[in-house]
């Protein structure tokens, strides 16, 4: 009997996990989110976030046995505040949220003052009826997108709202390409915000591309949280952020520039998206990709026109003339000076107007300048 | 170039083209654009005619949902662009009781033109969820001049539903018809309202079974979007029919002939509420304990709902019409009018008390319950009866106290629900000085500034609104809100030191005292001093644009009085004053003044805003008016050494 036992043991040591477990999102709810109380400094705001999550688990499709080109989406959103005036009250006290897949629904809780948690009843939330124009019927069809709303009842100041979204997304790579939506946003939040976690989960041959600016914390990489396996693996990446001060309504203030901002975007890493033997998932911080800019843009040098070829030549003139100048000193002056230069034919032929600069005198009684701008009206009335 | 087609076949192609006859309609309207274009200047669509036609039938065998009358109004409209190539957009409600069919367009050659619909939900701004409809339906139009035809038909399941007809629409009306095919079987009374000023020719001619009433008007103006503008039933015309009764084999059946037989429907809804007030009872014990009279109870009742239970409207179906019930309001703590009234009713019974449910039109409606329709009303109070005297109790309102009554339901006639019988009765109405405002400010020039300070006290309207308004901004913005409502967001007025009143006090005036600086008020030119007293300038800026279409309506009634006094720097005296100024009229008045008291002048501003709506025919006045405040508020004190 023992000898049976070892022998399949073994057997099934050689046989069967070769293929890693897909990771689920969702099950870890750390500490962070379990507290209740808010830090004295921000008693007097409206409301906290006490904590804040999104997860997003990327994972290839297989069929018969091979992946395809599909990718399966999986999005999980946890966010809990603290309600601490009327405003909050009146803001909070009806909730709208988009599920996204047949399996796609949200769990809502009100913990009271007291700790007593009260799950809402979501069988009550009203789906908003919407006609999807015919030409997207299909995508949506297929996404099964809700619209959905709830009141909210027995809501009072001092309560804490608890909620949870979860979609699925199927992705065809064939179809729809190889790099997923892209993502860029502020850490700031309308609210002060306690703890926000965005972690993404991804199979082999997948990267997340990830800046982040003006101080927001950087990618990591979670050991303990990927997922190992001979055929496939996945590998979990996150960044975290604590204690941050509202966003500010300023005049002249835009948002990514002045605050602790990210972007990322998950791509594919090859155009073969049946290709199995590609590797981890990793993370690139590179940011712009010279080669890959040039890729993208260089068709554009052919789109050539009498406007492009007079601006050429134009542009050309002007910069020989400033070299000869002795103005130009590096690459980084001839850039400069040349976007100038296109500038400010760009703003005359549309605009209309003079455009003040150095750059005025010189254009002024130009031939080939006059030639661009007839060319372009020319252009115009056809 | 080549030619698929011999040119003798295409000239032949061509000719035909030319000479077929729905060709001729095509340039029906090009010699009416320049025409059009000089009387609606602002204008991409005409429409040369639009007809709606009702039509009733009895419904042999209704189904549950459906009633024994329905109707149907067929709407067509000739739909000419002064414009060419336009795309043109219209929204169809519907929800459970009414459906739309046949939407169809035909162009100038007969054709159908492929339509786009988008059906969903509508969203109000105050309503959650309601079975409101919209279909927005666009389709192209083509050259300047080309008329289309839109018809669409709009289906009654149950025609007490069928209420209101408006003449004016979006877009100019050479020609406006509605016509009413009224049946023998079917008693309808068909009634006017803001008929005067408007030539609308009203003919009623009998053909066979049929009574045929028909409202024509020409050259109707579009609707004009303005801010302020009054809901349309205050000033356009418009038709409300009322279902009376019909005859069906010899037996008559009353509908809505009078208001008896609207509260009968009103009370068979409400009659199926299912309130179920056991859950109620703890907290309306603990509301009225210690409380020593029946006001303080009743109180104490309608202040706790006013702040606890949240406006969430649901008006799905017949919830339009009934109340949720009392304990799912309670419970929820969110509720609309209805289910607020009724959870008041059902507090106030629990506490012994005579309360009932209200309907009520509020100033929105220019109509009282002599006309049996549901578009009569759109809201919902509790009325409680004390010692004989009826308190009107909103549950919709914040911070109202008890026996004061918001201006959108003052002087409004209300049906109050008596058991099988109703009454009717009349909410009070207040004048202006219900609202009053008393601005008083102590005011000393230094180093070209205006320093001092200032008390303000606000009464009935205006102080509901500031205690709305600060409670609904979130509190780490509140002292700034604050400052900035208390300086009339001047850039040149800084509020400071504000002290904090309680802002939840329904009973007396709300109280506010502060510091303020005020920059740019003095010049200095020599030996003198220019001195501005009145920055507010309040109205100043109030004068109605010529070319404004619709009335004027006012948040409230204003009553604003303020003392200013402004002590003479040392070693100046006062070298000028303007002259008192004085206007009134039955509508609003301006009384300002200036007295040299020697090391001071005092400054006083009364305005009196008697009428919420300020009609179109007084603008002109109105103006006038506007004019001599300014000239009165651009003088300014002088101060000499």
């Amino acid at each position: 009997m023992f000898r049976i036992t070892l022998t399949l043991l073994i057997l099934t040591l050689f046989v069967s996990p070769s293929v890693a477990q897909s990771p689920s999102i969702g099950e870890t709810i750390e500490n962070e989110f379990k507290v209740t109380a808010v830090p004295e400094k921000w008693k007097n705001e409206s409301a906290v976030i006490i904590g804040m999550k999104e997860e997003y688990l990327f994972s290839r499709q297989v069929a018969r046995g091979r992946t395809t080109a599909g990718v399966n989406i999986k999005e999980y959103v946890h966010k809990r505040f603290k309600l601490q005036d009327k405003n909050a009250i009146e803001k909070f006290s009806t909730f709208y949220y988009v599920t996204i897949g047949a399996e796609g629904k949200a769990v809502y809780k009100v913990i009271k003052s007291s700790g007593k948690e009260v799950e809402i009843d979501m069988k009550s939330a009203i789906e908003e009826e919407q006609d999807i124009p015919e030409i997207y019927k299909p995508i949506y069809y297929k996404m099964k997108v809700k619209s959905m709303k709830i009141a909210i009842p027995d809501l009072e100041i001092g309560d804490i709202i608890d909620f949870t979204i979860s979609s699925s997304l199927d992705w065809d790579m064939k179809t729809s390409g190889i790099n997923f939506t892209p993502v860029i946003f502020s850490l700031s939040n309308n609210y002060p915000t306690m703890y926000q976690q965005y972690r993404f989960t991804m199979a082999n041959g997948m990267k997340v591309k990830y800046r982040s600016y003006n101080g927001a914390p950087n990618i990591k990489f979670d050991s303990k949280a990927s997922v190992y396996g001979d055929r496939e693996s996945y590998l979990s990446y996150y960044f975290l952020d604590k204690d941050r001060e509202k966003s500010l309504d300023e005049r002249w203030s835009f948002e990514l520039r002045n605050t602790p901002s990210v972007k990322f975007r998950v791509v594919f890493l090859d155009y073969d998206p049946g290709d199995r033997t590609l590797g981890e998932a990793t993370v690139d911080r590179s940011g712009l990709d010279i080669q890959q800019m040039y890729r993208s843009y260089a068709g554009a040098a052919l789109y050539n026109t009498p406007v492009v070829t007079s601006l050429v030549a134009y542009t050309t003139q002007y910069l020989a003339k400033k070299k000869s100048d002795g103005v130009l000193k590096n690459d980084g002056d001839i850039i400069k000076e040349c976007y100038y230069c296109l500038r400010k034919v760009f703003l005359e032929m549309y605009y209309k107007g003079p455009v003040h600069s150095e750059l005025e005198k010189y254009f002024t009684g130009k031939k080939l300048y006059k030639k661009i701008i007839a060319a372009e009206a020319k252009n115009e009335k056809k | 170039m080549n030619h698929k087609y011999p040119l003798a076949i295409l000239a032949l192609i061509t000719l035909l083209l030319c000479s077929c006859p729905g060709t001729s309609a095509q340039t029906a309207f090009t010699d009416k654009i320049t025409e059009w274009k000089t009387a609606f200047p602002k204008e991409d669509v005409v429409a040369n005619s639009l007809k709606e036609v009702v039509d009733f039938s009895l419904n042999a065998n209704p189904s549950a949902t459906e009633a024994k009358v329905k109707a149907s109004i067929s709407t067509e409209t000739v739909l000419v662009p002064v414009k060419d190539f336009l795309k043109y957009e219209d929204g169809l409600f519907y929800n459970e009781q009414v459906s739309i069919d046949n939407v169809k367009v035909v162009n100038p050659d007969k054709k159908d033109v492929p339509i786009q619909k988008l059906c969903g939900d509508y969203s109000r701004e105050s309503i959650f969820h309601s079975d409101a409809k919209l279909c927005v339906v666009k389709f192209p139009l083509a050259e300047k001049g080309k008329p289309f035809s839109y018809t669409y038909q709009e289906n009654y399941k149950d025609v007490k539903y069928l209420t209101s007809f408006y003449f004016q629409q979006r877009y100019p009306v050479v020609e406006r018809v509605i016509q009413f095919n009224i049946p023998s079987w079917l008693e309808m009374d068909i009634r006017e309202f803001n008929f005067t000023g408007y030539n609308i020719q009203k003919t009623s001619v009998k053909d066979g079974d049929v009574t045929k009433v028909t409202f024509t008007i020409s050259n109707i103006p579009a609707y004009k979007s303005e801010p302020n503008s009054p809901n349309h039933a205050l000033s356009y015309p418009h038709i409300i029919c009322v279902t009376k009764a019909f005859s069906e084999a010899g037996k008559r059946t009353v509908l809505f002939e009078n208001v008896k037989d609207l509260y009968g429907w009103y009370n068979s809804v409400c009659a199926g509420i299912g309130n179920n007030p056991e859950s109620l009872k703890g907290k309306v014990a603990e509301l009225i304990a210690n409380k020593k009279t029946d006001q303080e109870k009743v109180e104490s009742i309608f202040y706790w709902v006013q702040d606890n239970i949240r406006y969430i409207a649901f008006e799905n179906g017949i919830m339009g019409f009934k109340p949720d019930a009392a304990q799912n309001v309670f419970k929820n703590k969110y509720g609309d009018c209805k289910g607020k009234a009724n959870l008041l009713k059902t507090m106030l019974t629990l506490a012994g008390f005579d309360a009932r449910l209200t309907w009520i039109g509020t100033s929105d409606l220019p109509y009282d319950y002599s006309l049996p329709s549901l578009s009569v009303d759109n809201h919902m109070i509790c009325t409680v009866i004390l010692n004989g005297k009826k308190y009107f109790l909103d549950g919709t309102e914040e911070y109202i106290a008890l026996n004061d009554y918001a201006q959108r339901i003052q002087g409004k006639q209300v049906l109050i629900e008596d058991g099988a019988n109703h009454l009717l009765d009349r909410i009070p109405e207040f004048p202006a000085d219900r609202n009053k405002v008393v601005l008083t400010r102590k005011l000393a020039i230094a180093d070209n500034q205006i320093t001092g300070n200032e008390t303000a006290q606000y009464n009935g309207e205006s102080k509901i609104s500031v205690q709305g308004a600060y409670a609904s901004i979130r509190n780490e913005k509140k002292s700034e809100s604050l400052a900035n409502f208390l300086s009339n967001s001047n850039r040149n007025v800084e509020v400071l030191n504000i002290a904090t009143p309680d802002f939840t006090d329904r009973q007396k005036p709300l109280q506010l005292k502060f510091d303020l600086k005020a920059s740019n008020q003095v010049t200095k030119t020599g030996n003198e001093l220019y001195v501005v007293v009145d920055w507010d300038k309040d109205f100043g800026d109030m004068e109605m644009p010529a070319d404004r279409k619709n009335d004027y309506e006012f948040d409230q009634k204003y009553y604003l009085t303020s003392q200013t006094e402004l002590a003479v720097p040392d070693g100046y005296k006062v070298d000028y004053v303007p002259a008192a100024f004085k206007k009134s009229s039955a509508s609003w008045s301006f009384e300002g003044a200036y007295t040299n008291k020697g090391k001071s002048i005092l400054y006083t501003k009364t305005i009196i805003i008697n009428k919420p709506i300020l009609k179109k025919a007084d603008f002109a006045a109105w103006n006038a008016f506007i004019a001599d405040i300014n000239k009165f508020y651009n003088d300014q004190v002088v101060l000499a050494k």
